[in-house]
């Protein structure tokens, strides 16, 4: 259709208004440009990531230890911990906490998971769990950043949007990019809205965040006592205003204008039906634990469903309530039991509709938690570690039942088959059919790309199909 | 493909007439973009050690061959790897992406043919100013260009457009209808400078570019990262308006934002300017690494002064020398030493360290002092004859009297000592108690008292003793004593005390002191005895609630000294108790026994005469008048005080931190050189002689050295995007090597200088810039241009674009004539916002608390700008979140516009009263349309609009008939009274009518 140079002049005139009409159809199609395509077919249509925000500790999801639990109450090596970067465990002892709950192997395949994740644990031969993931950033708001946008510089465009702006949206009726939050089960971090923003890309890449309370969707509630019929009205009137106008002056960004207002009322009715649960049985309801309206993690999992349903490319679920820096063991039980369930009856259900094969779900947070204890007592808890952690991934494309890379015998440090973020982001793009070394994007005369400059960048093979 | 064959014409259209190639517009691109990555300026990931961007090394013999020889294409090497198809020799290598179309390589051919000739990249080069027909410059140069390429500009827009795009430009919001109508019929030549020079005047001016100026130095109220918590800053705001609305020359505004605190004798609103070195993002977050963060900000002080002042992205050379510039990581650490004096925490809450007086808080501020220090009794017994003769005279009168108010206090019975082993304390038979046996290193005395009746105050007296005669004191430590605390108990329940009142107070022991719960602080009364109150100290501990003694029934008094000072214990005391509230009597502990005395001795002593005018001047009617009078004073001085603003600025350390480079940026390594601070090298020239180290006063007058080639480019260069939608250089973030050859270099330069050396003086560029003829060209765009220059950058036509997201606000709030446009500046506001939208913050979690009254209309400049989470209906209409510079701000035309203008609240309001206004308009319902339309269109509607809305009034208020009750949902939206003055119905309609217009493209269109 186009090649990348004229994609990007294209896209660098649309940021200034112009043709934005004619660069949204274009995008609909949802083709990928020629230069930017991997060899073979792309495997994923859409993501879904369900962000552990906090930072899970690997060690008692999906990482077990028994060297760790030898270790328990000693000091941990200064060898390994030396030089290191740390965040609120400066200064103090460092001491080994073992595993603080039992692993059980999984399924045909074997995999250890954590006895307090059983339903995903039933799921071990539809996952791939990757034990080697590493990120760079140490605090929580500079590594969802690094997470979501492969730096942690603000104003650079996160993992989303990028997708969006490769593959363009398959709905009309809905945003192609959506987020999801819920809470609970340990200390809720602040989240910015960075962490889905469209950074220099331009805006119509955001994601757009749903809110539990109130419009589900910003502004998508017609104002009060102004009824559906009304609102047609009102916008039929406002397009015969820009329509005349237009006739006058022949301006593609009213001709664009017009289509956004048609598109806001569309948005009017799809969203609240996207939303509305009523359809659902009871058998799916209770398969998530989910009870429509509660903004609970297990209600975002079915929404997430809904969402790919519609043809959403991109959907981001945050459950704030993994940062455990006292009473890992409860918070982890806690935190596990309000996502276990409904983690695994997403992957079902796509399964069972047959959408599992092309939509990746990935479940990990923004980094993992220290083998050392953080606070001592009955309570202990695990601070924010950045060398070693885990996470796993389905479906579109992911081999199930393979565990990948593993972390020294502390959980310390990835040792084997290391992932950054930067690999992780290619695999996903690769997944969608995109090659991350090609897809970038001018910004202050610099190639950006979600996967940056440095060299090295590796797509995971052993986990692919 | 359509696309790229425009883009094709124009490259064509524009060069047509030129047939050598021209390395800077036509070379230099091809070089930066594909090769210079691995052939340019960092040496970490150059090949071959072949550098293209200099010609020595481009030209260099390598051993029989080079990369390039002048004039000789087939001995270049670097045309044979260019055209060559061979994996291992083609260049750029097919591994890096990176690829020439065969027209970059017929370019790079022709160059290499005519010579081969470099030139230093054009910003780089000296500015010089190109001769152009006084007042016509602007013109001169565009239609030179237009001349060269063969096309001609469009034909002027009528008068209704060019008012409304002036006022949208220069004050950010549409001129009223009546400023419209004065406009077309003022015929007079001047009609057009006139109208520039009043909108110039307007206070909107300042606040207009004020929204440009603080997208570049990202101006916000919260600290950006993690907890994203407020910080005080909006001073700053307002000296940014306030310096655009007077006019500021740019020189100064420059030197008081980097160095505001740094010049001598430094005003008040320069270190408000400095305000600007701490606009960055800061964290809060527990954890965070201090040593982490300062690189953060320094990184983040480079990027923002780099770009903001130089037009440079000096930020790529944090962990690599720049790519495609001549910046080294030396000069970004170099730079970032600059800031490295600025005193701040790395991690933690920053607290405000100036406080500013608003110019009526300083008047009266001024005032207040000066009266209190006039009115202070002291002063007026000193220096005051009148007061001092009416003091004797009424002492005299008193003394004639012969009353002295009989103190309240009684005595009470004392009994069931408790103290430390060692110590006695015994009553004597005055009824003061002595202390005796080993002097305590410290001690808690306890005893019971009994006094039958109303107790409301209790009063210990410290009284001195031969037996202890250190320094005439009243301890047998040193003679001082301090009273840690004081506990007073009814059966065994403690009872409030809320005020200590002491006759004698030594400095830092303040009575209070005996009574904040704490035991490392108390109340003493020096060693040393001052005149006039020889012999006892008193102290009054004042009930919160009076007791009723029951006979027989005892408090229990408890005197602590726990202080660490040695015997510091009063060594003889008297306790006594009143009924009477002592609280606001001038001298609640009553005459003291030595005052009774002299009182009432048949023959006063000298010492006691004195004694008595001293007592008297803490009794007398007319001292007692004057200190409230100061009181109130003092008092109001404090609420003044205390409710000025305060703002976090600029301080320097006397020793400023150290800079070292960080290789690649990492923070733990600590092995890279100590760098002084310095402006970047290849920039120096002869621009940069400091002695010693240098200061960001040395950096910000650099920045305005007359040779220094970027600041005056990128600054006009910029302005000139504001009139036209488009820099002349069309990346005005960028000038660097990967930045846009200007269209018209010539006028960039000519603007540059001309804005120097007519005293930095925006106004008058500004002015020079929109009485041009080709800011006052039609903006409709014919086919021939839209398909030969579709991003206008031979300036044929107008500029047209959506407003910025503050102007679709303040346009919306002026329409409905409820904008608030009398006060200027002041805290930051907060207008409705969909409640929840802050439910991700925390540390501590965040309510938007919504202003009240008028500061919901106030225009959106002053709204409050969170950064993780900016206004919802801003961002949608592409406000940036102010992290980064923000230079160029994007122009998306996106369906979340539309539910915010139909159903944000803030538009359903406005739409609302715009409505009642229009229905409130003489004549039938066509005339009313009419007069909507040219309010918010600044034109006459046509039959066909006024057709269209009248259908939408008519059905509306068919339906608002039959539901009043949605009619009043509906005109109760925001807190904008509801009309009367219309019926239910009919103003409803209006309403909707009114939202019609708002949402219409060309109210918030400038065109």
């Amino acid at each position: 259709m186009f090649d990348t140079t004229n994609r990007r002049t294209f896209l660098n005139q649309a940021a200034v208004g112009i043709g934005s009409l004619a660069l949204q159809q274009q995008l609909l199609a949802g083709e990928i440009p020629d230069g930017l395509k991997i060899a073979g077919s792309p495997k994923a249509k859409r993501v879904i990531f369900l962000c552990m925000a906090g930072g899970p500790s690997h060690l008692e999801t999906l990482d077990y230890k028994p060297t760790l639990a030898k270790m328990h109450g000693k000091p941990m090596p200064e060898s390994i911990t030396k030089g290191q970067p740390i965040a609120q465990l400066q200064g103090r002892a460092l001491n080994c906490l073992g595993p603080q709950w039992d692993f059980i192997k999984q399924g045909k395949s074997g995999q250890e998971i954590s006895s307090q994740l059983p339903f995903i644990g039933k799921m071990a031969d539809d996952i791939a769990i990757v034990r080697s993931m590493t990120t760079k950033q140490i605090n929580h708001d500079p590594a969802h950043t690094f997470m979501n946008c492969g730096t942690q510089i603000s104003g650079r465009p996160c993992m989303g949007s990028w997708i969006q702006y490769g593959l363009g949206s398959e709905t009309k009726d809905l945003p192609g990019f959506v987020v999801l939050t819920s809470v609970g089960g340990g200390q809720s971090q602040p989240l910015a809205s960075r962490q889905w923003h469209s950074g220099f890309l331009p805006s119509q890449y955001q994601g757009v965040h749903f809110h539990s309370k109130g419009d589900p969707v910003l502004y998508v509630g017609n104002p009060k006592g102004v009824g559906r019929a009304d609102q047609r009205q009102v916008i039929d009137a406002v397009n015969g205003l820009n329509s005349i106008r237009n006739g006058r002056v022949d301006d593609p960004e009213i001709a664009t204008k017009i289509a956004q207002y048609e598109m806001a009322f569309r948005m009017q009715a799809s969203v609240p039906e996207l939303v509305d649960l009523k359809g659902e049985s009871k058998e799916t309801l209770e398969m998530y634990g989910a009870t429509p309206g509660d903004g609970s993690f297990a209600s975002n999992c079915l929404l997430a469903r809904r969402l790919a349903e519609r043809g959403v490319r991109f959907v981001q679920l945050y459950h704030r309530g993994w940062d455990h820096h006292g009473g890992v063991k409860n918070g982890v039980a806690t935190t596990g039991k309000l996502v276990d369930q409904a983690s695994w009856a997403l992957v079902q259900d796509l399964k069972q509709r047959g959408m599992l094969e092309d939509t990746l779900v990935i479940w990990g947070g923004e980094f993992g938690r220290t083998p050392m204890s953080q606070g001592g007592g009955n309570n202990p808890g695990r601070d924010h570690h950045i060398k070693g952690f885990s996470l796993w991934m389905a479906g579109g494309g992911i081999k199930g039942g393979v565990t990948h890379g593993a972390t020294d015998d502390f959980g310390y440090n990835a040792v084997e088959n290391v992932v950054t973020v930067h690999d992780l982001h290619a695999t996903m793009l690769h997944l969608m059919g995109i090659d991350h070394a090609k897809f970038s994007f001018k910004f202050q005369g610099l190639d950006m790309r979600l996967t940056g400059v440095e060299p090295g960048v590796k797509v995971i093979k052993n986990i692919l199909t | 493909m359509k696309i790229a064959r425009i883009a094709l014409l124009t490259t064509t259209l524009a060069h047509a007439a030129e047939d050598k190639v021209d390395f800077q517009r036509d070379v230099r691109p091809i070089l930066s973009d594909k090769c210079f990555f691995c052939h340019g300026t960092d040496p970490e990931t150059r090949e071959a050690d072949l550098r293209l961007d200099l010609p020595e090394s481009a030209y260099e013999d390598l051993g029989g061959y080079a990369a390039v020889v002048p004039g000789k294409v087939k001995e270049s090497e670097l045309h044979l790897r260019i055209t060559s198809t061979k994996k291992k020799e083609m260049m750029p290598p097919p591994e890096s992406h990176k690829s020439l179309s065969s027209k970059e390589i017929g370019i790079l051919t022709k160059w290499i043919a005519q010579g081969a000739e470099y030139e230093e990249h054009w910003a780089y080069q000296a500015v010089a100013k190109a001769t152009a027909p006084a007042g016509r410059e602007i013109d001169h140069f565009v239609k030179q260009r237009w001349d060269v390429v063969g096309v001609k500009g469009s034909d002027g827009a009528d008068k209704e457009t060019l008012i409304k795009r002036l006022s949208w430009d220069v004050r950010g919001v549409p001129p009223t209808a009546a400023e419209t109508e004065a406009f077309l019929k003022d015929q007079s030549a001047e009609a057009w400078e006139t109208l520039v020079d009043r909108f110039l005047a307007d206070p909107k001016y300042g606040e207009r570019m004020a929204v440009w100026w603080l997208d570049l130095v990202r101006y916000a109220d919260t600290i950006g990262y993690h907890s994203d918590n407020g910080m005080k800053i909006s001073p700053y705001r307002d000296y940014v308006i306030k310096a655009f609305h007077e006019n500021k020359p740019f020189d100064q505004f420059t030197i008081e934002q980097l160095a505001g605190d740094l010049l001598p004798n430094a005003t008040l609103q320069q270190k408000v300017a400095s305000g600007y070195n701490r606009l960055l993002q800061t964290t809060e977050e527990g954890g965070a690494q201090d040593k982490e963060y300062r690189a953060i900000y320094a990184a983040d002080r480079v990027r923002n002064v780099s770009e903001v002042w130089l037009g440079s992205t000096l930020g790529c050379a944090q962990c690599h020398d720049h790519k495609y510039d001549p910046f080294t990581a030396k000069d970004f650490y170099s730079m970032a030493a600059f800031f490295d004096d600025i005193k701040e925490n790395g991690v933690g809450k920053r607290q405000p360290n100036l406080t500013v007086p608003t110019p009526e808080d300083e008047a009266r501020i001024a005032e207040l002092k000066k009266a209190i220090n006039s009115g202070r009794v002291a002063n007026l017994l000193e220096s005051d004859p009148a007061f001092q003769a009416k003091i004797q005279e009424s002492q005299k009168e008193w003394l004639a009297k012969g009353k002295l108010p009989r103190s309240t206090w009684r005595a009470v019975a004392l009994s069931d000592f408790k103290t430390p082993a060692g110590t006695t304390l015994t009553v004597q038979p005055d009824g003061s108690v002595l202390e005796g046996g080993e002097v305590p290193s410290k001690a808690s005395y306890s005893f019971q008292v009994a006094s039958t009746g109303q107790v409301s105050a209790i009063k210990v007296d410290a009284i001195t003793d031969k037996n202890f005669p250190e320094k005439g004191g009243f301890s047998r430590g040193n003679g001082n004593f301090v009273l840690t605390e004081v506990e007073v108990k009814r059966g065994g329940k403690k009872l409030k005390i809320v005020k200590a009142q002491a006759d004698v107070e030594q400095e830092g022991f303040p009575a209070a002191h005996s009574i904040d719960g704490k035991q490392d602080t108390g109340w003493a009364v020096g060693a040393n005895a001052p005149a006039g109150r020889s012999g006892t100290r008193r102290i009054a501990f004042i009930l919160e609630k009076p007791v009723e003694l029951e006979p027989g029934e005892n408090l229990e008094v408890t005197l602590h000294y726990q202080s660490q000072y040695f015997g510091h214990t009063m060594a003889r005391f008297g306790i006594s108790a009143t009924d009477s509230r002592h609280a606001g009597l001038e001298d609640p502990l009553g005459p003291s026994p030595e005052i009774v005395a002299a009182f009432e001795a048949a023959k006063q002593s000298p010492a006691q005469q004195d004694l008595l005018s001293q007592y008297y001047r803490a009794i007398a009617p007319e001292i007692l008048d004057q200190k409230a009078k100061v009181q109130g004073m003092k008092d109001e001085l404090k609420k003044r005080e205390g409710g000025m603003r305060t703002m976090l600025i600029s301080e320097a350390l006397p020793t400023p931190r150290m800079t070292r480079v960080l290789h690649r940026g990492n923070w733990m390594d600590e092995s890279g050189e100590v760098v002084q601070p310095a402006v970047p090298e290849f920039l120096q020239k002869d621009t940069w002689k400091v002695e010693g180290r240098a200061t960001r006063l040395d950096l910000a007058q650099w920045i305005l050295n007359e040779k220094n080639p970027l600041t005056g480019r990128s600054t006009m260069n910029r302005l000139w995007r504001i009139y036209f939608g488009r820099g002349l250089s069309g990346n005005v973030t960028d000038l660097g090597g990967q930045g846009e050859m200007p269209s018209h270099p010539e006028l960039l330069d000519w603007l540059a200088v001309d804005f120097r050396e007519g005293g930095w003086d925006f106004k008058r560029m500004v002015k020079k810039m929109v009485t041009s003829e080709a800011y006052r060209q039609k903006s409709e765009v014919s086919s021939f241009l839209r398909e030969k220059d579709p991003a206008n950058q031979l300036i044929a036509r107008q500029g047209r674009w959506r407003v910025e997201a503050e102007f679709v606000r303040d346009a919306a709030l002026q329409i409905a004539g409820i904008l608030n446009d009398d006060k200027i500046g002041g805290e930051s506001v907060k207008p409705y916002q969909p409640a929840g939208f802050w439910q991700h913050l925390n540390f501590p979690q965040k309510v938007w608390k919504q202003s009240d009254g008028e500061d919901l209309y106030r225009r959106s400049v002053y709204t409050y700008w969170c950064r993780t989470f900016p206004h919802p209906s801003m961002v949608a209409f592409d406000a940036p979140s102010r992290e980064e510079c923000a230079a160029e701000r994007a122009r998306s035309n996106i369906p979340q516009q539309a539910l915010a203008m139909l159903n944000d609240p803030i538009f359903v309001e406005a739409s609302r009263v715009f409505g009642v206004r229009i229905g409130m308009q003489e004549g039938d319902a066509r005339a009313k349309i009419a007069w909507g339309i040219l309010e918010a269109f600044s034109r006459e509607g046509t039959q066909e609009e006024i057709d269209l809305l009248e259908k939408v009034y008519l059905a509306q208020k068919d339906k608002f008939t039959k539901d009043t009750e949605s009619a009043k949902a509906f005109l109760t939206t925001g807190m904008w009274p509801a009309p009367t003055a219309l019926k239910l119905e009919d103003a409803a309609a209006w309403g909707q009518v009114g939202r019609v217009i708002l949402n219409a493209y060309e109210t918030t269109s400038r065109f």
